[in-house]
This record gives structure tokens, C-alpha cells and sequence, in this order.
């Protein structure tokens, strides 16, 4: 799919609001469907109000680019609760080679550090192709990992807790993120695809 | 296709009401978001179980052990009876493959067998410590080998097989394709497992009684391939125990 920018929706609005001006009713303005019934108020394709006044129109407009806006938002999340795996994948991975050799030798931190390192960066990588299942499971990892060091050392509960706050809620909002997105794209698509709704096209 | 809300017959293609502007496809972001909570409800809850167990300094004896075991299936009972008319579609002893459970019959014990060594050797070389040994617990206990079977084979084959591959699998379903399904809950089975060289053989053994629910429809080639992995181990805990 196409990326939508802003300045894309705003002069789709601009274009949308000077040509409100309906002559065929069987056919819609917005999504250019064929076969509507001249009585109906709304499109049954994409809900547009052929038969509404202009503020219903504009506010339908209004409402198709904010929901364009709302995808970027939505895919921004995701990406965010990528990045974020990425991150953590550096963090253990730095943090095994500081503790486990650097510092100390202790075998234990070098490969428990690098296995999370392995893991995050797995689902990193598996988030590209299918990102909910890998923040979903991201998120959870995480939540187990600090529950595991929390049962060891009780006092690790508060350490860094904004930091563990923002790492949650960027794995909420990004799994979120991707079902959202995947309606709102559902929901897109399926306004601008024209379709022949005349009696004699009856499925 | 009918409105609900005014009744009016629009075309089959249509996803609005003409007359009211109703739509006439049900709204999937409420689904998901609702699986996605029974999802979240029922892996903290079982985390909070797991992380209570091990936080709190209970004595290691088998009494203790056979509490934590009812108390863990107990919480499986509950949500067994939320979703039980799937899970016993799951449970259901028809149409079972006799070839592919005497497969897991002799597979799982030859698998538990290469475990246990390996289990051994990468606790001795790498982290320089004896293999935790389960049947232990039940020495003092009055049928030691009777009661571990029944608490280190028998609950965890039929509790954790509905829990991951029966009421996480059925609500992942729902939000994510079916090779997603079986990768998740098979990190969730390993990382509730609370231990790290574990995940060497549970994820793989997670990945395999996934896909047995998923292709079979059935949780039982699970439920026997737990049970023998698990009762060999304690078979060779008893036959090397000094």
C-alpha cells in the first residue's frame, strides 16, 4: 500500500469541498459506485450522503481524511514497537558483553544476555513480515523477563520503572497499532473501491 | 441483506444501509480487541501464579508440591468451563490416528531420553551445577513413584495442553493466522516455563504439539507426548537416583 502523507489528505479536503456537486444520484461522488438508488440518503459502498446537505458531505470528508491520518499514526506505533525490539535486542547484547566478559567473566549473564539479544532481534525481524504475533510475543518476553529478575531480586521491581513504563506502553500501543491499522486499511480500501450495486448485479 | 436497525433490504454488496447509513458488516477491531484481552487475562494470571510459587520460600517437600499442582489446575478448571464446548471438541476421542500416537508413544520417551543427557551436560559444563531432580520432592512421600508420575507426568500433560494448545490457541486464533498461532504459543508455553536452557527443547516440543492442534483438531497427541516426555524424565531420575 501506498504511504499517505499529510499534504496529501489536506489537498484531497481542499479538492473534496469545491466539487460537492451531485448531478447523477445513481452514481456516487466519492467512490464512484453505479446502480444507487436515487432515494437513499447514504452510498452503500463507502457511506457517502448523496442525498445529505453539504456540512454532512464535508463532515464525511473530513471524517475519510482523519481516518488516513489515524492509519499513519497507527503504522508510526508499530514501527515504534519495532524499533523498540531492536533496542532491547542492543541492550542485552551490550549488557552481556559489559557483565558477562568485560567486567566479569560469568558465563550465565553472557548467554542468557545474548539469547534475549537473539530473541528480540528475532522478533525485530519477524515484525517486517508479520508484526503482530512478534510485538505481541515482544511484549510479553519483556513482561516475563523482568518478572524472573524481580522474583531474584524483589528490588529491581522500581529500577528504571519509566523506562519499563514506556517500553510497555510502546508494545501496547504497537500491537494495537497493527490490528487497528489492518481494519482501518480494510475499511479504506473498501471506499475507494467502485462498485455496481444495480438490482441486476445482485450477487 | 436485512438492516437491523430500519429493516430495509439492500443489495448483497452493499457494507451501509442506504436508508440509515448502518453498517451491515460486523465490526471486527470489537473481536479482536475483546480476544486480545481474554489472551492478556489469562496469560498474567497464569504468570501471576508461576511468579508466586517461586517467589514465595514454600519447603520443598511433596505436600507442597501437590498443592501448588491443584491450585494450577484449578485455575485451568475455570477457564475450561468459560470455553468448554470448544474444548471438549478438542478433547474428543474420535477419528484419532493410532499410527500417529504409537509414533508419540515411542518418540517422546527416545526424546526425554536425549534431553535428560543433554540437560545434564549443560548444566555440569556451562553453568557448573547438579540437574534439578523432581522426583526428590517425593521420597518422603507414601508412593513416591505413584505420586510423581501423577504430579511431574499426568497434571502438567493434561493442564498445560489445555492451557496452551486448547484456551491460548483458541483465543490467538482468533487474532492472528494459524502459523502465527502455533509460534506464539509456543514462546508463551517456553517463557512461562521460567527457565532459560529449558527453552532448548520446550519451544521445539511447543512448536510440535502446536502443530498436532492445529492439523488434528485434537489436544490428546499433545496430552500422551507430555506425558511420556515428562514420566521418562522421572523414569531416569529414578533409575540413576542414588
Amino acid at each position: 500500500m501506498a504511504i499517505i502523507t499529510s499534504p496529501q489528505i489536506e489537498n484531497e479536503i481542499e479538492q473534496k469541498k469545491d466539487e460537492t456537486d451531485i448531478v447523477d444520484l445513481t452514481i456516487c461522488y466519492y467512490c464512484k459506485s453505479t446502480g444507487l438508488n436515487e432515494e437513499d440518503k447514504f452510498c452503500p459502498n463507502c457511506r457517502f450522503p448523496q442525498n445529505g446537505t453539504q456540512r454532512e458531505m464535508k463532515r464525511f470528508l473530513v471524517n475519510v481524511a482523519n481516518k488516513k491520518q489515524l492509519l499513519i499514526d497507527k503504522k508510526k506505533s508499530v514501527k515504534k514497537a519495532r524499533i523498540i525490539l531492536f533496542i532491547l535486542a542492543g541492550l542485552n547484547f551490550v549488557f552481556g558483553i559489559v557483565f558477562g566478559i568485560v567486567l566479569n567473566f560469568n558465563i550465565q549473564i553472557l548467554i542468557g544476555s545474548i539469547l534475549g539479544a537473539l530473541i528480540y532481534f528475532g522478533l525485530g525481524m519477524w515484525s517486517r513480515k508479520n508484526p503482530f504475533p512478534a510485538i505481541l510475543s515482544g511484549f510479553l518476553i519483556y513482561v516475563v523477563f523482568n518478572v524472573i529478575t524481580a522474583i531474584a531480586n524483589p528490588a529491581t521491581i522500581v529500577q528504571g520503572i519509566i523506562w519499563k513504563v514506556l517500553i510497555i506502553s510502546g508494545f501496547v500501543y504497537g500491537y494495537k497499532g497493527v490490528k487497528d491499522s489492518e481494519a482501518l486499511e480494510v475499511e479504506l480500501a473498501s471506499i475507494k473501491e467502485a462498485k455496481d450495486l444495480s438490482p441486476t448485479h445482485e450477487v | 441483506m436485512k438492516c437491523e436497525n430500519c429493516q430495509t433490504i439492500s443489495h448483497s454488496q452493499s457494507t451501509y444501509c442506504g436508508k440509515c447509513g448502518k453498517s451491515l458488516v460486523k465490526e471486527v477491531s470489537l473481536d479482536y480487541n475483546k480476544s486480545i484481552q481474554n489472551i492478556l487475562i489469562f496469560f498474567f494470571i497464569l504468570l501471576g501464579y508461576i511468579a508466586t510459587i517461586n517467589f514465595i520460600d514454600f519447603e520443598n517437600d511433596y505436600i507442597n508440591t501437590l498443592l501448588i499442582d491443584v491450585l494450577f489446575a484449578a485455575i485451568i478448571f475455570v477457564f475450561y468451563f468459560i470455553d468448554f464446548k470448544t474444548i471438549n471438541k478438542l478433547l474428543s476421542l474420535k477419528g484419532l490416528k493410532k499410527f500417529l500416537l504409537i509414533k508419540i508413544l515411542v518418540g517422546a520417551p527416545l526424546f526425554a531420553i536425549i534431553v535428560s543427557y543433554l540437560a545434564g551436560f549443560l548444566n555440569q559444563s556451562i553453568f557448573d551445577k547438579s540437574q534439578l531432580r523432581y522426583y526428590e520432592q517425593f521420597i518422603d512421600s507414601p508412593a513416591p513413584i505413584t505420586l510423581s508420575i501423577i504430579s511431574i507426568a499426568l497434571i502438567p500433560a493434561i493442564f498445560e495442553e489445555i492451557a496452551f494448545r486448547g484456551i491460548l490457541f483458541n483465543h490467538l486464533t482468533k487474532v492472528s493466522r494459524l502459523k502465527s498461532t502455533i509460534l506464539i504459543s509456543s514462546i508463551l508455553f517456553t517463557i512461562l516455563h521460567l527457565s532459560l536452557l529449558s527453552a532448548l527443547w520446550i519451544f521445539p516440543i511447543g512448536l510440535l504439539f502446536g502443530y498436532f492442534r492445529a492439523k488434528y483438531r485434537s489436544l490428546w497427541y499433545g496430552i500422551l507426548g507430555h506425558f511420556m516426555y515428562n514420566g521418562s524424565i522421572v523414569i531416569i531420575e529414578i533409575i540413576t537416583f542414588k
